[in-house]
């Protein structure tokens, strides 16, 4: 394939990016960041088919998705203004149900994201036969990259941990070939290179000790597959010394503590996050790092989650998402 | 963040004045309070009695060693964190209370 081709960290030939204009380029950011506060976007991977529902749930335009399985094999999807009734409305060929998350499905997905891009950066408003060729080119071009920037956020798609574009892919819920033209577009193909690193595949912690066998954020245990992750998530801790000893107290914000300290001397939280090992023939008592929620080597919930100091890992994932891709 | 409420204590890392009762006379190093027999160390308290007790610095409210309470909390010769962390943001005064007139005996 093309890829295995290319030495450099982007080809060229393949860069939509460079055709557009800045003007452009700034309509697809602004017409994106209004879009997700609009819908409130911050779940990943984003799948079209449900934003559609809550597109048409949330009532700010009115919205019908329409299945045709006459379409010229030139088209998969055609979105259109009907003015008489103020309404958009997205044609788009039949997706089997038993497609799900395959690649068609996929496929179909980016179809979708890439005809709301036609929506939400205005192209609609001027009916098509009253617009040049070259100015069509360049509305699919814009909302090309209004979907690509839709489903695969810069700073996500950068910080992810990957070996092939297939993984990316499924993580994204796009198709190869939409993947590669993004980290093309990037000029990041380089990273495709790279030796791949362990990430959870449920919460996406990176931070893994050697004697781990559980990760520490959620608790799954770290089978072959669990480290396979690709989305990577920043989980925030509280400031540690090489034994995992807190520096500052997370409570009372007390900073002295002896050499000797296990416990804070001002409100006697523990200075470690010991699991709280609820087995009933051992006592673990491990110190973990202080971000983890589940004990590392036997998965029990450690002592700074029971105390409440740690947000819930679904919540702070959400949050993180939102904050990396809304900045 | 430094409480540095801790009752003034002599080079050794005794108190100048019992926990208990307040007195202030010492003889050389004297390890118990000649009037209420109280230690003039901040020991900490663990519930179970046989569990070994562990000196700490005097601003400590609880054991570093095994979390328990200590000498000085257990008298409320130091204000509970809340308070004292309340008291040295706002700058008003030390955050150790006072003895009390009364002798608790």
């Amino acid at each position: 394939m093309i890829i295995n081709d290319i030495t450099g960290s982007y080809d060229p030939r393949y860069c939509t990016l460079d055709r557009l204009g800045e003007i452009s380029l700034s309509n697809v950011n602004l017409s994106l960041k209004q879009f997700m506060k609009d819908y409130d976007v911050t779940e990943y991977p984003v799948d079209c088919f449900r934003l559609v529902k809550k597109i048409q749930d949330a009532g700010i335009i009115h919205l019908e998705v329409k299945e045709e399985g006459r379409m010229s094999p030139a088209f998969n999807a055609v979105a259109t203004y009907l003015p008489e009734v103020d309404s958009f409305q997205i044609v788009m060929k039949p997706v089997p149900e038993h497609w799900q998350q395959k690649s068609a499905w996929r496929r179909c997905n980016f179809t979708l994201a890439h005809e709301l891009g036609h929506i939400f950066c205005g192209h609609l408003e001027i009916p098509k036969n009253m617009k040049t060729a070259e100015r069509r080119r360049k509305d699919d071009l814009e909302a090309d990259e209004f979907a690509a920037r839709l489903l695969m956020p810069e700073r996500l798609i950068l910080k992810s941990r990957f070996s092939s574009f297939e993984e990316l892919s499924k993580e994204f819920l796009v198709s190869d070939q939409a993947c590669f033209k993004r980290m093309n577009n990037l000029k990041r193909l380089d990273l495709i290179r790279q030796p791949k690193q362990a990430a959870c595949a449920n919460c996406g912690n990176d931070h893994f000790s050697p004697a781990a066998e559980y990760c520490e954020i959620c608790g799954k245990p770290l089978d072959g597959w669990q480290q396979d992750g690709v989305l990577v998530v920043e989980y925030s801790g509280f400031m540690a010394d090489e034994n995992n000893r807190v520096l500052f107290c997370p409570v009372c914000g007390n900073e002295e503590f002896s050499d000797r300290s296990k416990y804070c001397r001002v409100c006697g939280l523990p200075a470690y996050n010991w699991c709280r090992s609820d087995h009933y023939f051992r006592i673990c008592h491990h110190a973990n790092a202080t971000s983890a929620r589940y004990c590392e080597l036997c998965g029990c919930k450690t002592e700074f989650s029971l105390r409440g100091l740690l947000t819930d890992w679904k919540k702070e994932k959400n949050e993180y998402i939102r904050a990396i891709t809304q900045r | 963040m430094m409480y540095n409420d801790g009752l003034p204590t002599d080079k050794y890392g005794f108190l100048l004045a019992c926990p208990k009762c307040g007195n202030k006379e010492f003889s050389g190093q004297a390890r118990q309070c000649a009037v209420c027999g109280e230690e003039r160390q901040n020991f900490c308290m663990p519930e179970d009695k046989k569990r070994p007790r562990h000196v700490n610095a005097s601003n400590a409210r609880f054991c570093e060693t095994c979390g328990a309470e200590t000498l000085l909390y257990h008298y409320r010769r130091l204000l509970p964190w809340q308070d004292a962390q309340d008291r040295l943001r706002s700058g008003s005064g030390p955050a150790f209370s006072e003895p009390s007139v009364e002798l608790p005996f």
